[in-house]
């Protein structure tokens, strides 16, 4: 084997240069910092006490109320309809239109 | 304090256990991830991602691996995945400046803050070859470097074998040698 070449020298010493690499330390105020961010991101983890979030479900229940308001005015209008109807139908058969007028 | 000992206070989300665990890792997370992302700033935040994690996902842990292993674990893949992010950038940068008159930003070379004065120049033609390698010829020469991690316990974090881990060193030695001569004939 001939000698090693300026290159494959240069490549051999490249290929050591982490030898003796210093461990690093960390951010003595790491853990402060993770600390931190825990209770930050509990935070965030409420999120029924965000205003968007209260006022998305307020206008859910009040499209609730008023279109079963709106369902119960319809049923009834409907129920009274048809008792005055069948209240009508009996009298003319029965020919008591008098009490019918009185009553109604 | 005992790892049992120490994993059950995790667990029950007592204070001082999660200080005392995170002051036991934090050096030697935070050197795993500056040689893996070869950014100090960045390896900064990554090393609090990962004690995130680990608080929050330690209810998880089945002790199958020593505590070692896993955040060993955690710390090598989420600095891989901020590595892909980094590549997705750099290539939808590069497409907008075939398309625009703006030049493409280069990224400086990295310098180790651990590398010895006499040798900082060779190490960040290294590092930058490093940067070069497949994922797995990198993550298994970083660790081998970075950490001093021995085979078993670099095969355990990478859930390999022990030979495909003297298989990795292998090859990423030869493509960083290959890397190499190409920069120093230019050079030379």
């Amino acid at each position: 084997m001939g000698k090693p070449t300026k290159i494959e020298e240069e490549i051999e010493r490249t290929m050591q240069s982490l030898n003796g690499l210093k461990k690093l330390e960390a951010n003595p105020f790491l853990f402060q910092k993770v600390q931190a961010r825990i209770e930050e991101e509990a935070n965030e983890k409420l999120p029924i006490l965000k205003p968007n979030f209260l006022a998305a479900i307020v206008i859910i229940i009040l499209l609730n109320v008023l279109t079963l308001a709106y369902f119960y005015k319809d049923v009834s209008s409907i129920k009274n309809s048809v008792n005055n109807e069948t209240i009508q139908s009996i009298s003319k058969e029965y020919n008591i239109n008098t009490v019918y007028n009185l009553i109604y | 304090m005992e790892e049992k000992i120490l994993i059950n206070g995790l667990k029950k989300r007592d204070k001082n256990s999660f200080e005392e665990f995170v002051n036991l890792y934090k050096d030697r997370i935070y050197n795993i991830t500056i040689g893996l992302i070869q950014n100090a700033e960045d390896a900064e935040d990554l090393t609090q991602e990962v004690f995130l994690e680990v608080f929050n996902s330690i209810k998880d842990f089945k002790e199958n691996s020593s505590l070692n292993t896993w955040i060993y674990r955690i710390a090598v893949n989420k600095s891989l995945a901020l590595i892909r992010k980094r590549s997705r950038k750099k290539r939808y940068g590069f497409m907008m400046s075939i398309f625009s008159d703006k030049e493409e930003l280069a990224i400086p070379d990295f310098e180790h803050p651990g590398v010895k004065l006499e040798n900082k120049e060779r190490a960040a033609v290294l590092f930058k070859a490093i940067s070069k390698l497949p994922e797995t010829q990198r993550t298994a020469f970083t660790l081998s470097k970075a950490e001093d991690l021995s085979y078993k316990e670099i095969s355990e974090t990478m859930k390999i074998s022990i030979p495909s881990v003297e298989s990795l060193l292998f090859r990423a030695k030869i493509n960083l040698k290959k890397y190499l001569e190409n920069y120093y004939k230019d050079k030379i």
